[in-house]
């Protein structure tokens, strides 16, 4: 037996076939044992509603008239983001859309509906260039029962969405007296309105007045795309029979219990059970606790699919005394539905008689549990999370049993195909040769289903039909490799039967001009990703601040802001900012073509990195075109900040790095290393917490090192700390504006702390919506093959961006991605070089044994692999949500209130705005700063007083500064947003609507106008102190 | 002139001597300096729950304690660094045999919290109430420094909304579930294994310095130019084995109790109450510090309850904890008042009955009662004097009694506690200042509450 068959003999196949049973048993998991019921597609037709022309937000009303008690009530909203009002309550909302980075369905108000219920902690701000998840795509219940009242009812809605195709989709019922009312979804039923404006004076959500004066709302058509339920809709739309259950007391206890038969009808039938019961209870499946609750006047909800999927079960429901203060009679009202059959409160329900240790069993005396009438108030339904742990554990581990001994079987039984190759290995190499095609696809699918989790797309890996396409492609891949495999075993060759040892890459180096004008074509290509529709976006908070300071240094020489603060933060961007809209314009646009050419270039330095360290061309250029197409990139490329500079001279420095101190000892490398890497710290003083990484690697891969030799790098070390010190001391200028009052969100960002030991390390190597997930999937994974590779290029990038990451931890105090945007590239080589590496050296060590022709094995296994892989790199990038996105605002719209403000001001208009940055940009300035809680770096002390830092408005701050401000203007404009509106008092906030008309609404927030011949007044209280205190 | 020559000659030496070694003897020495600090900065020391007390003049009277396995170990790393140093100066080439000694040292060093759990569970929860508290008074100085509706000393109110875990907030006791495999489960992960927020932040600079130093040690072994490549890669394996396998094994007991807790869950939903309760003895075998946790003994209590055991302690801790989630924390005072007449020297029954205290003093404070307020937190504190926010409290009482003096004197203590924090907030800091001149201005120091106002002003001094 030669040297080359033994590792087929230990323990490594032992852990590829746990590993490949564990890959199979993760994919069969999710439908075997699913923990909840797959998402139903609605079948019921439905009308989607709108308002015309289409706008970004709309409000929708409804007046409905109810001759009865409501005994139950509910509604099925399917729309993007909303706010349902029930007689003027919030019963039901989902606000996402000024954060595109929010994970699908993370801000439903009853998150038990998300099909995502926890989500990994990270900061999620709209990094990347990615639309807003599909949040449409499923139709969520509410049980509106508690909030409709016999009379009139008022109905409704707060639209928004990304971009300006505003349209809701409502189906509902209210039943009582034996009559139900269906909730009319069609545009007949529904009044709209671009601007919640008052009726008659009240509030739009409670003003009870049908001719009210807005439009009928327009109709967009039948709902033509699959709408989705992410639990059983009939848990909601039909009502707890008013039928209860109850039996005898025996030692403080009640127990029902009955056998709900098995769920046949396949992936897409579910089972679920409703329980109101007046005494705590538990309710256990089989051995299996699946809830407890219990409080009079409420229903809980259970999705048992999972339970009865594997067979009949036996359903007991304890009712058990506290000993505190029980209700008298113990009731537990229930029904449910197992697939067709309709599980109802009667005598199929069995109550102990007398107790038995067995009695989950059946053990003891059962007799058909007592009946009777309840009386039908309301009891509003919650959806419940089975809690069972544990005992799945054992299903997921005989799954993975099951799988191991499927692969065992398969394994010997392709054996026998080893002979036809004349496999020294008596078939086993032959076996792996051909499973690990299947396995690679099963793993690959798997994969892409984590990474696409907190996305509107994880419902098509939720869809039952899904499953059947992901077994026919491990089948196909089966059959493919078992033929490759006789075609290649039957095919004439003459070719040595010794292959060389594997080799990772070469590392000699060759021009070639077809390649650079292909990496020219990618970086055009990125050119237009990031030039297109760049003006779609208003101006960012930030953007607002470096554009208004590059415009002070056009009017003074100083970066000084509108409001007199002296921004100190990257000189270097600013004058070539100010230099830049002094030739092209200040237009939005125009200021952030700016940033499009670094983020060009970089793509060019990304080729060449790439090229550097991996020695393959072809690599290089994938790598330049994933960050040619990276959402991230593109995103920060179309931002009027020194992020994207920043990165290209770091990725500048990290090439010249390479060359000059890890794979070679080219002196101008190493000098150009110190001048890139000065230029990235001026950028971005951030850009300090790469220097471990480079001090590490340095030590590392500077060998021999002699003083004399290297008195450059002495000198280029000293010159580089100099500058960062002396922008670290220009930095700090910012702070000499004085503060007003001392908190700990005024401190540096940068100090040492170990406040949250993985924020960050979810930010950056998950990123939003887990959009880095594969690619650090394989980073980490391909670490030890590096290591043993002693590829020092690639070590080098390991080392750059796993300490750059880990000093952003202990050292920054706020937890964003956008300070380690330098490591982007590098990640981006190291997956790409990673998958490349994955694919040769499997298809080398699975080919080696097969002593016939491993070579054209080899090239078979690659080009079978190839596509799988590509497959997944491509998915990965999520280029849908990316095309997307090219028409959809992503943050808050504030520049367009301002615009507005601008066509529309009079002469003594005041105004006063919660978000002051676009002010200073487009009106030159506001009046007032209005604030209930600060943050960090809003206001500085002038002497004369508080003001904003941006707009220069002076600071408001209670409701008798406002209101003095009233009493002597004529018109005062006041900007509200969503995010500012949740730091004011309910009664500030009254005091605000009350007064003011809505002028315009936009993405995220409101525009609200206060005229003083309106002659309205709104009390409030006093909050005691002057009204210059602070 | 020889002695100028020679002078001129040192750093030329010096030059020819550096460039003659290999390069990680400097990553060793380098490590050899971080463990010696290791070995003589604090690694874990706290207000001794058992001696700390209130002195005569009413303020806190703290008398540390190290816990006695950091001390072991940071003289082990202190040794360690020791035997490294003699080594690289008599046998360079031997040191590599130390890199296993060296791995299992920082094994040691990261299990230590876990090893606080399980040995003295009292200095957990010390460390839990430090910094919960400590933190939470903070936020509340904080939020109303950035409320601009209020005037601090008019209006400053506890903010009620902070989420209730106070009961259940012994780390690591989260229920265990197979999300916790899941990246959503890391941060109970880290908590299971004692590297909670409260553990990394109360952890002196010595922990880290050690760490640093093994760490670096190890650089310094496997970058050596004779034979590091070869040690890194035979141990390559080796090493996250070694490490998983370390927290792996710490965790078995905490399996096996995580094991009779959800067959006990089970029982109590069957109704088997005996069963029930002799699996939660099992439970607290296993994992001896969960006996601090309110929760825990109320799910004893549940039982007991059922049975109307009304001389059994966990009796009243069941309704304490029923009180707690009503945020009725008087009833729950008074709960855990009887619980205490009947098993006063119940583990965790001091900080219970503190942390109630201390929630009903804030609530009668909102009410506007502060003398009765400050009842409570002199209550309070009499149980655990180490509790910031009921010196918090009690500072702001004085606010309110415009006390300015007395004010800051309290707020002074909850600046002392904050000073076992590795990471510093500004507000306690920023308050203690302000009241210090105020209290000044009120006397007619003018000078004094003018220096306070900008020593208040400008963190940079502090």
């Amino acid at each position: 037996m030669t040297a080359a068959v033994r590792p087929l003999r230990s323990w490594r196949l032992l852990g590829f076939g746990l590993a490949a049973a564990f890959i199979f048993a993760c994919n069969l998991m999710n439908v075997l044992t699913p923990y909840r019921a797959a998402p139903e597609i609605i079948a019921d037709r439905a009308d989607w509603i709108g308002i015309s022309p289409p706008s970004n937000r709309a409000f929708f009303r409804q007046v409905i008239d109810l001759p009865f008690t409501p005994r139950y009530a509910w509604i099925a909203v399917a729309t993007d983001d909303y706010v349902l009002y029930v007689n003027g309550q919030a019963a039901a909302q989902n606000q996402f859309a000024i954060n595109a980075a929010l994970s699908f369905q993370h801000r439903l108000s009853d998150r038990a509906q998300g099909v995502n219920p926890y989500v990994v902690p990270a900061a999620r701000a709209p990094d990347l260039r990615l639309a807003t998840n599909r949040e449409w795509r499923v139709r969520i219940h509410s049980d509106i029962s508690k909030q409709l009242r016999r009379g009139r009812n008022v109905l409704a809605l707060s639209l928004q969405t990304a971009d300006p195709s505003v349209r809701v989709s409502i189906k509902g019922e209210i039943v009582g007296d034996g009559v139900s009312i269906p909730i009319d979804g069609s545009a007949e039923s529904w009044h709209a309105s671009r601007t919640p404006d008052r009726i008659r004076g009240q509030s739009w959500i409670v003003s009870p007045v049908r001719a009210d004066g807005w439009r009928q709302a327009s109709s967009l058509g039948p709902v033509e795309e699959p709408l989705q339920a992410t639990a059983p809709a009939g848990l909601w739309t039909r009502p707890l029979p008013l039928t209860g259950l109850t039996g005898p007391e025996i030692a403080g206890d009640v127990r029902f219990a009955r056998v709900l038969p098995a769920l046949t009808g396949g992936p897409t039938q579910s089972a679920w059970l409703r329980v109101s019961s007046t005494w705590p209870y538990t309710l256990t499946v089989g051995n299996t606790l699946a809830g407890a609750a219990g409080k009079t006047g409420k229903t809980e909800a259970y999705d048992l699919s999972r339970f009865l999927r594997n067979g009949p079960q036996r359903v007991s429901i304890r009712l058990y005394r506290t000993g505190l203060t029980d209700p008298a009679m113990p009731v537990v009202m229930l029904d449910g539905a197992v697939g067709s059959l309709d599980i109802a409160p009667d005598s199929s329900w069995n109550v102990l008689r007398r107790d038995d240790p067995g009695w989950l069993d059946g053990g003891g005396l059962w007799e058909s549990a007592s009946m009777v009438p309840m009386s039908p108030g309301t009891r509003p339904i919650t959806l419940q999370i089975p809690t069972s742990k544990g005992w799945w554990a054992a299903e997921q581990a005989f799954v993975w049993a099951a799988c191991f001994a499927g692969i065992a079987l398969l394994f010997r039984a392709l054996g026998g195909l080893g002979g036809l190759a004349r496999d020294r290995t008596g078939g086993r190499a032959a076996a792996l040769w051909i499973l690990s095609l299947p396995i690679l696809a099963a793993g690959a699918a798997y994969l892409l289903r984590l990474r696409f989790k907190e996305t509107d797309l994880i419902l098509d890996f939720l869809n039952p039909a899904q499953y059947g396409r992901s077994l026919a492609l491990d089948l196909a891949m089966l059959v493919l490799a078992i033929a490759v495999y006789l075609v290649l075993t039957r095919a004439p060759s003459s070719a040595p039967a010794v292959v060389p040892r594997f080799r990772p890459g070469s590392a000699a180096l060759s021009s070639d001009a077809k390649v650079r004008l292909l990496v020219l074509a990618i970086s055009l290509l990125g050119f237009a990703l990031r030039g297109y529709h760049i003006g779609i976006e208003n101006l960012q908070a930030d953007e607002n601040v470096s554009l208004d300071a590059a415009r002070g240094v056009l009017r003074t020489g100083a970066p000084y802001e509108i409001s007199g603060v002296l921004y100190t933060r990257s000189a270097m961007y600013h004058y070539m900012l100010a230099g830049w809209i002094y030739l092209f314009g200040s237009s939005p646009a125009a200021a952030r073509m700016m940033s499009v050419i670094p983020g060009v270039a970089v793509i060019f330095v990304t080729y060449e990195l790439a090229y550097l360290a991996t020695g393959k061309r072809h690599l290089a250029v994938i790598c330049a075109l994933v960050i040619a197409v990276s959402p991230w990139q593109i995103n920060q490329s179309r931002n009027i900040r020194f992020y994207q500079q920043m990165q290209f001279f770091g990725i500048c420095a990290s090439y010249f790095f390479l060359r000059g101190f890890v794979l070679g000892r080219h002196k101008p490398s190493q000098n150009l290393f110190f001048a890139m890497g000065s230029l990235a710290v001026v950028c971005q003083e951030i850009f300090v917490l790469t220097f471990p990484g480079f001090c590490i690697a340095g030590y590392l891969y500077l060998r021999p090192y002699r003083l004399r030799d290297n008195i450059n790098v002495v000198i280029g070390f000293i010159t580089m700390m100099v500058v960062t010190v002396l922008d670290a001391g220009t930095f700090t200028l910012l702070c000499l504006t004085r503060n007003i009052g001392i908190t700990t969100s005024i401190a540096s960002i940068i100090q040492f702390h170990v406040i949250n030991p993985t924020a960050f390390i979810n930010t950056f190597f998950l990123s939003e919506l887990h959009a880095r997930f594969i690619g650090s999937v394989f980073f980490f994974a391909a670490l030890p093959f590096w290591i043993r590779r002693s590829n020092a290029a690639i070590l080098t990038l390991y080392i750059l961006v796993i300490t750059s990451v880990l000093a952003a931890t202990v050292l920054v105090m706020q937890v964003a991605a956008r300070y380690v945007f330098v490591l982007n590239p590098m990640i981006v080589i190291v997956f790409i070089a990673s998958v490349d590496a994955l694919i040769r050296w499997m298809a080398f060590h699975l080919s080696r044994p097969l002593a016939a022709n491993p070579r054209r094995f080899q090239r078979a296994w690659i080009a079978m692999a190839t596509p799988i892989l590509a497959i997944m790199v491509i998915a990965d990038l999520h280029l849908d949500g990316l095309m997307r996105s090219y028409d959809q605002h992503l943050i808050m719209q504030h520049e367009s209130a301002y615009r507005y403000i601008a066509e529309h001001r009079r002469p003594g208009d005041v105004v006063i705005s919660v978000s002051p940055m676009s002010g200073a940009v487009v009106l030159g300035g506001i009046d007032y700063y209005l604030e209930q809680e600060l943050q960090f770096d809003e206001v500085y002390m002038t002497p004369f007083a508080i003001v904003d830092r941006w707009a220069g408005g002076k600071l408001v701050s209670k409701i008798d500064q406002v209101r003095d401000i009233l009493s002597t203007a004529s018109r005062a404009w006041i900007i509200m947003d969503q995010a500012e509106s949740k730091k004011f008092t309910p009664d500030f906030l009254a005091y605000l609507y009350g007064v003011t008309q809505p002028r315009l609404e936009f993405l995220g927030g409101e525009l609200l106008l206060w005229t003083a011949s309106d002659g309205t007044y709104v009390q409030s209280k006093d909050s005691g102190g002057s009204i210059d205190d602070f | 002139m020889t002695w100028a020559r020679r002078l001129l000659l040192v750093p030329a030496r010096a030059l020819a001597w550096s460039e003659a070694r290999d390069r990680s003897d400097y990553a060793i020495l380098a490590s050899v300096l971080f463990m010696a600090l290791s070995a003589y900065r604090a690694w874990y020391v706290l207000p001794s729950p058992y001696d700390t007390t209130i002195g005569l003049d009413g303020l806190l009277s703290i008398v540390e304690t190290e816990f006695p396995a950091a001390t072991v170990l940071r003289v082990g790393i202190g040794a360690f660094g020791a035997v490294i140093l003699l080594l690289l100066l008599a046998k360079a080439q031997a040191l590599a045999k130390l890199r296993w000694p060296g791995w299992l040292l920082l094994g040691a060093t990261l299990a230590l919290p876990f090893a606080m759990q399980l040995w003295s569970p009292n200095l957990v929860r010390e460390t839990q109430v430090i910094y919960s508290h400590v933190d939470r008074a903070s936020n509340d100085i904080e939020f109303n420094l950035k409320n601009q509706q209020r005037d601090w000393r008019d209006l400053q109110r506890f903010d009620p909304s902070p989420v209730l875990r106070w009961a259940t907030d012994l780390s690591g006791y989260t229920d265990w579930s197979f999300e916790m495999l899941g990246l959503a489960g890391q941060v109970d992960v880290l908590d299971a294994l004692g590297l909670t927020n409260g553990y990394f932040n109360v952890a002196g600079r010595g922990w880290y310095f050690g760490m640093s130093g093994l760490l670096v040690f190890q650089l310094g072994v496997y970058g050596r130019l004779t034979g590091g490549r070869r040690y890194l890669l035979r141990d390559l394996p080796l090493i996250p084995v070694c490490l998983v396998s370390v927290f792996a094994l710490i965790l078995v007991p905490r399996a096996i109790g995580e094991y009779h807790s959800q067959v006990a869950g089970r029982a109590i939903s069957k109704g088997d109450d005996t069963h029930a309760l002799e699996e939660l003895r099992a439970v607290r075998f296993w994992i001896p510090s969960i006996a601090y946790s309110l929760a825990f003994q109320a799910e004893i209590g549940a039982i007991t309850q059922r049975r109307g055991c009304m001389s059994c302690p966990e009796t009243y801790l069941y309704r304490a904890n029923n009180a707690v989630a009503v945020r009725d924390y008087q009833g729950a005072a008074r709960a855990l008042e009887k619980a205490a007449a009947l098993a006063p020297e119940m583990p965790g029954m001091r900080y219970w009955l503190g942390q109630a205290y201390v929630e009903s003093g804030i609530d009668i404070f909102n009410t506007g009662q502060y003398t009765a307020a400050d009842r409570f937190f002199r209550r309070a504190l009499a149980y655990v004097p180490s509790d910031a926010l009921a010196w918090y409290g009690r500072a702001i009482v004085q606010l309110r009694l415009r006390d300015f003096a007395a004010a800051a004197e309290y707020t002074h203590q909850v600046v002392r506690l904050q000073n076992y924090l590795g990471f510093k907030k500004y507000p306690p800091h920023a308050q203690w200042l302000l009241a210090r001149s105020w209290s000044a201005y009120r006397r007619g120091d003018f000078v004094e509450a003018h220096r306070y106002f900008s020593e208040y002003l400008t963190p940079e001094l502090w």
